[in-house]
């Protein structure tokens, strides 16, 4: 089986399996483009190597996966809270390096990587009041108080 | 690196899998967040599906109601309706939009929901027997045999209402109706939204007394002088005409105010869009709404 060599932001070169590659939309077409198996590493500036490897182990675990449906609405959305449970172990790191495999994966365009990770960051907003969900992500409050009223107001049909 | 920091697109694309529910909440966390999930693309992409204008007559049910209704909520399987309004919004859908008016209190308005969204079967059900199902009517008001007789009905209701008497959704959300001399016919494919008609109503009258429910007692069609409301419904007098739903409520609101409240025997008004008529040859459309009036009995 023919491999490539990316290249991390960092210069650290890593085999990769085409086919396991190939599960990142970028390279792909990069490859398809290129017209043959490239002998020297495909740079990836975007992505350092804690994180490349990372994405890599992911793809590598769904290298068999069929392609993701083309219609968007036909996405996996309704199941939105509904993660595979080894990709729930996958994505069980810190809040830095999910939003770097997440950043990475837009990057790579990798959506069904993309989609984990968006799901993993949205179920640790479910059923979290506003504080919570600052406290969480370490976010300032900085609506103005006519912000916060306007919010309020809006909202109030939906509340008890 | 916070997630403030990540781009506004995938900020975007992790709440739209946050639940409906946590919509509410997310949009209280942070100005960025609150204009994300205001936004109209969101809510399109959100709640919309891709063919639910060019395929109304064909739309399952929850697709009207998913404006308002998580998805992740809906069943696997659709029952499909040939009877669907061709509306962009979930509020003219039928029998989903309810406003109570009493005399002497201010009028309220509701979403009418089924909590659990999950048995659409039911919810086709349900659908054509407003409001003789209305649980809050039959439990409040209704005595023995009015209860016996809609035993079988009211126990299949499970529905949730919102009151959404101060939400913008009445005039800022919504583009129902407006005056046209476009034809019905002409791309309904579009939706009301690309392409407003002419919409006329046509109100029905039920009484309904602690007593018993008079099934036939007040018919009032706006194009039958005869066949109206005692307290006088006339179509010369009718000028409801208006942009959004809030107009509409409003214009109800005024002959339900002028026409039924005064009668002291009243003790509650409820009315409901429950259908929605065009013709092929007409440029008219009829909303029709139901009224249902409680009364004493005399």
């Amino acid at each position: 089986m023919s491999q490539i060599i990316l290249l991390s932001s960092d210069n650290v070169e890593m085999k990769v399996d085409k086919e396991v590659a190939e599960r990142s939309i970028l390279i792909k077409n990069m490859l398809e483009d290129v017209g043959e198996t490239p002998d020297q590493a495909i740079p990836i500036p975007n992505v350092n190597e804690g994180v490349l490897r990372k994405v890599i182990e992911w793809c590598e675990h769904h290298r068999n996966d069929p392609p993701p449906p083309a219609d968007e609405d036909s996405d996996s959305r309704k199941k939105s809270t509904d993660i595979e449970e080894w990709d729930q172990k996958f994505m069980q790191v810190d809040q830095e390096m999910l939003f770097e495999i997440i950043l990475a994966a837009n990057y790579l365009d990798i959506k069904p990587l993309l989609d984990v990770g968006c799901k993993t960051v949205a179920n640790m907003i479910k059923g979290k009041s506003p504080e919570e969900i600052r406290k969480t992500f370490n976010i300032q409050n900085d609506f103005t108080p006519e912000e916060e009223d306007q919010i309020r107001r809006e909202n109030e049909w939906a509340e008890e | 690196m916070s997630i403030l920091s990540l781009p506004v697109e995938i900020q975007t694309e992790i709440l739209l899998n946050i639940r409906w529910p946590d919509h509410f909440t997310a949009s209280k966390v942070c100005p960025l967040w609150a204009s994300i999930l205001r936004a109209k693309e969101f809510r399109e992409r959100r709640y919309y599906t891709k063919n639910d204008f060019r395929y109304y007559h064909k739309l399952p049910i929850y697709d009207s109601l998913t404006p308002y209704l998580p998805r992740a909520s809906e069943p696997g399987g659709y029952v499909y309706s040939d009877d669907i309004i061709p509306c962009q919004n979930v509020l003219l859908q039928y029998c989903v939009l309810v406003a109570q008016f009493r005399p002497g209190r201010e009028s309220t308005v509701f979403l009418r929901v089924l909590p659990r969204c999950n048995s659409n079967a039911t919810e086709l059900q349900n659908l054509l027997q407003w409001p003789h199902d209305h649980r809050d009517l039959i439990t409040k008001y209704a005595l023995k045999d009015m209860a016996n007789y809609h035993r079988s009905i009211s126990s299949l209701i499970t529905y949730d209402l919102i009151d959404i008497t101060n939400s913008p959704l009445l005039s800022w959300d919504t583009t129902i109706f407006s005056e046209t001399s476009r034809g019905l016919n002409n791309d309904i494919s579009a939706g009301v939204h690309h392409s407003p008609r002419l919409l006329e109503f046509l109100y029905k009258f039920w009484k309904v007394t602690r007593y018993g429910y008079q099934r036939t007692a007040h018919h009032l069609s706006t194009r039958s002088a005869a066949n109206r409301y005692e307290g006088g419904f006339e179509r010369e007098n009718w000028d409801g005409f208006g942009q959004t739903f809030q107009d509409l409520l409003e214009a109800v609101k005024a002959r339900v105010e002028a026409d039924i409240l005064p009668d002291p025997a009243v003790i509650s008004c409820w009315s409901m869009v429950t259908d929605y008529l065009w013709y092929e040859t007409s440029p008219v459309g009829i909303i029709v709404v139901h009224v249902e009036i409680l009364v004493e009995k005399p």
